[in-house]
């Protein structure tokens, strides 16, 4: 019996190995137009890139960023949660674009969109942060990335500038979500949060309209 | 206790969803390696050829044979060529494209440096406009066999294509001396009319004439290039002489019947211009032609019919690009011919958009800084567009319509002299270009 169940662990760790590494099958694209730019060009490009992609391109980011925004009202809380998606959003968006971990995006897509519907849930059925929603955060930011470097290999980036690009593509990424969490911060949260009806107006509309899109999106990723 | 219960029902369902979407996953991928391509029957006259014939009859052999023993390369190889030669045959790149990708692939799966399938698998790039990759695959076919001369021809195209002209004329002439053919003479002439030497392009595409059988794709389809020299030339009779023995040569031969919508739309005479253009079509895989039909309507004022095929076109090319830009290691980009198509309605912002996408993956070919100069110009960016025409102009080339744009380009800018000299040789022994561009130029010129 053991040995059974042994057996299946491995097949299914060889599965996901199978559908996460991939390195032959797909090379990221190279941006021969930057390759002999300044790296200011570079980093400006990049940059611009990056949070264009989030404001005004990445509805999907701006809604799971806004779902993060609503379990908590202090500033402090969102902002470690941010930092934990960041962290992970690098690192796989980094050994995406290097080939070491390459996942399709008719995987990912459909994740991402799954991680929005699970966090507008979550913020209906808990009243409170619990402390391993950080972590959950943290597993949604390494599916986030996967999705951010598909984006990335449309346009490529240049060869000998491979990190000077990533990361400001990165902080670009990470700007757009700032300036998401201060809109609803300054429009929504602060002004609202000590409304008696904050919770039931407020975290209920957001997520179920959020949810919504989400349960939407993710059926259309995954079938059409 | 009751939220509680519900918390562990999302993260079992939210488990489980990532489970089927994985399964999913592998179930479509199971069945893309499991798919089997055939053959797709032709349209037309194309359809009653002796060559439809004997395709047939080959592609049945080999598929039996690969049926018997699906390690059998040799026939992988062979079943991968005749797709090719069907892609060519009926324009259908998208289908016969994936069908011989596959088959390379099958092949590389057992032998990693087979030359052939790795030979194919660049060609198939090109095709695709995966230029990089498809000079990359085949400098590695290279390395397998040194004097091949059809891989030389592989690594022109792709050194053209990525803007490596230096690099293309080496390889043309290294073709040239392993095996003097058509395939190297229409490169050679090809090269010749990039650096805009026209009487020499014209020389060397008939001696590729001559070189191959007549009747066959290869022979007919560069006797189709010949005629195109001459409307670029302005010499429309030699044009059309070309462009009526391919016809009896290869009976509705679409590129022949585009050739002669051409020279029609030169005589003003639409109505016979979308006669060609909807005969063509027939005969090619569905869609094609689909921009120059829609230039005729637009020049003959039917703009409805125009604007409604350009946005068919947009949205297949759209299709075809989001498939290179995903998961496939194949898929068409487009993105130069998405600029054209958003100029043609005057969506400026997205036709930069994939103007400057092409430009990242090739900035040193000169139609493609062409393209991102003329977006400019249209969108009324002048001072943008100059370095981007500059480095179109870098061969000195002389098609008529790069150098009517570039002329239009420095009188908007202020140069003047330069403007005269461009739109002056542009418009020499009046080339057969876009109408609208022509009467563009001629007002410019009445300026000057």
């Amino acid at each position: 019996m053991q040995n059974i169940a042994l057996f299946n662990y491995k097949k299914l760790v060889l599965l996901f190995t199978a559908i996460l590494v991939a390195p032959s099958i797909f090379a990221h694209s190279i941006n021969y137009a930057l390759e002999n730019a300044p790296a200011n060009e570079v980093v400006w490009f990049y940059l611009k890139l990056g949070f264009t992609h989030i404001i005004p391109f990445g509805l999907d980011h701006i809604l799971f960023v806004m779902g993060l925004c609503l379990l908590s009202t202090k500033v402090k809380t969102i902002l470690w949660q941010a930092t934990a998606f960041t962290v992970a959003h690098s690192i796989t968006l980094a050994l995406s674009m290097k080939n070491i971990i390459v996942a399709p995006s008719a995987i990912v897509e459909p994740i991402i969109a799954l991680s929005i519907l699970f966090v507008a849930v979550e913020n209906i059925l808990l009243t409170e942060l619990k402390p391993w929603r950080i972590a959950i955060v943290f597993l949604f930011g390494l599916i986030h990335g996967m999705g951010f470097a598909s984006a990335l290999n449309e346009i490529g980036l240049p060869n000998g500038k491979f990190y000077t690009s990533i990361i400001a593509f990165n902080v670009g990424v990470e700007l757009g979500q700032i300036a998401v969490i201060i809109a609803m911060f300054s429009l929504f949260i602060i002004p609202l949060r000590n409304k008696v009806w904050y919770r039931k107006k407020v975290v209920y509309g957001f997520s179920a309209c959020i949810g919504l899109v989400a349960a939407f999106w993710t059926v259309e990723r995954m079938f059409f | 206790m009751k939220n509680n219960i519900l918390y562990l029902t999302l993260i079992i369902v939210f488990i489980g969803s990532v489970g089927f979407i994985v399964l999913k996953y592998q179930h479509t991928e199971k069945d893309k390696l499991a798919k089997v391509y055939t053959l797709l029957e032709r349209k037309g006259l194309l359809a009653k050829t002796d060559e439809w014939i004997n395709t047939k009859r080959n592609v049945a052999l080999l598929q039996n044979k690969i049926e018997a023993n699906p390690a059998d390369i040799k026939s992988k190889i062979a079943l991968a060529n005749n797709f090719i030669l069907e892609s060519r045959a009926t324009g259908n790149y998208a289908y016969y494209d994936i069908a011989a990708m596959k088959l390379a692939n099958d092949v590389l799966a057992i032998d990693n440096n087979n030359f052939e399938a790795l030979t194919l698998k660049s060609l198939i790039y090109l095709s695709q406009h995966h230029f990089a990759d498809g000079l990359a695959t085949a400098e590695r076919a290279k390395n397998q066999a040194p004097y091949n001369a059809f891989v030389h021809g592989v690594l022109v195209d792709g050194n053209v294509e990525m803007g490596n002209y230096d690099s293309a004329v080496l390889c043309a002439q290294q073709m040239m001396d392993i095996r003097p053919d058509l395939r190297s003479y229409a490169r050679a002439s090809y090269l010749r009319e990039i650096y805009g030497d026209y009487p020499g392009a014209i020389e060397a595409m008939k001696l590729a004439i001559e070189a191959g059988a007549p009747g066959d794709e290869a022979t007919e389809w560069s006797r189709i290039q010949l005629g195109h020299l001459y409307e670029n030339t302005g010499d429309l009779k030699s044009a059309e002489m070309n462009y009526q023995i391919a016809l009896n040569e290869r009976p509705g031969y679409m590129h022949a019947n585009a050739g002669m919508a051409r020279l029609a739309m030169a005589m003003k005479d639409y109505n016979k211009a979308i006669s060609f253009y909807k005969q063509a079509a027939n005969d090619a895989v569905e869609g094609a032609f689909k921009e120059e039909l829609a230039t005729v309507y637009f020049l003959s004022g039917q703009k409805e019919k125009a604007n409604e095929l350009t946005g068919l076109l947009i949205e297949e090319l759209d299709k075809g690009a989001a498939a290179a830009n995903t998961d496939e290691s194949i898929g068409h980009y487009a993105d130069k011919e998405l600029a054209y198509a958003y100029l043609s309605v005057n969506k400026y912002d997205k036709a930069l958009e994939h103007a400057l996408l092409e430009y990242n993956r090739r900035p040193k070919n000169i139609e493609v800084n062409e393209t991102v100069a003329w977006v400019n110009y249209k969108k009324g960016d002048v001072s943008k567009a100059l370095p981007f025409i500059s480095e179109a102009l870098k061969t000195n080339s002389k098609n008529p319509t790069l150098l009517c744009r570039a002329g239009l380009i420095y009188l908007k800018a202020g140069d003047k002299e330069k403007a005269k000299q461009l739109l002056r040789e542009g418009t020499l022994n009046n080339p057969n270009i876009d109408d609208l561009l022509k009467a563009e130029a001629a007002i410019a010129m009445q300026q000057l």
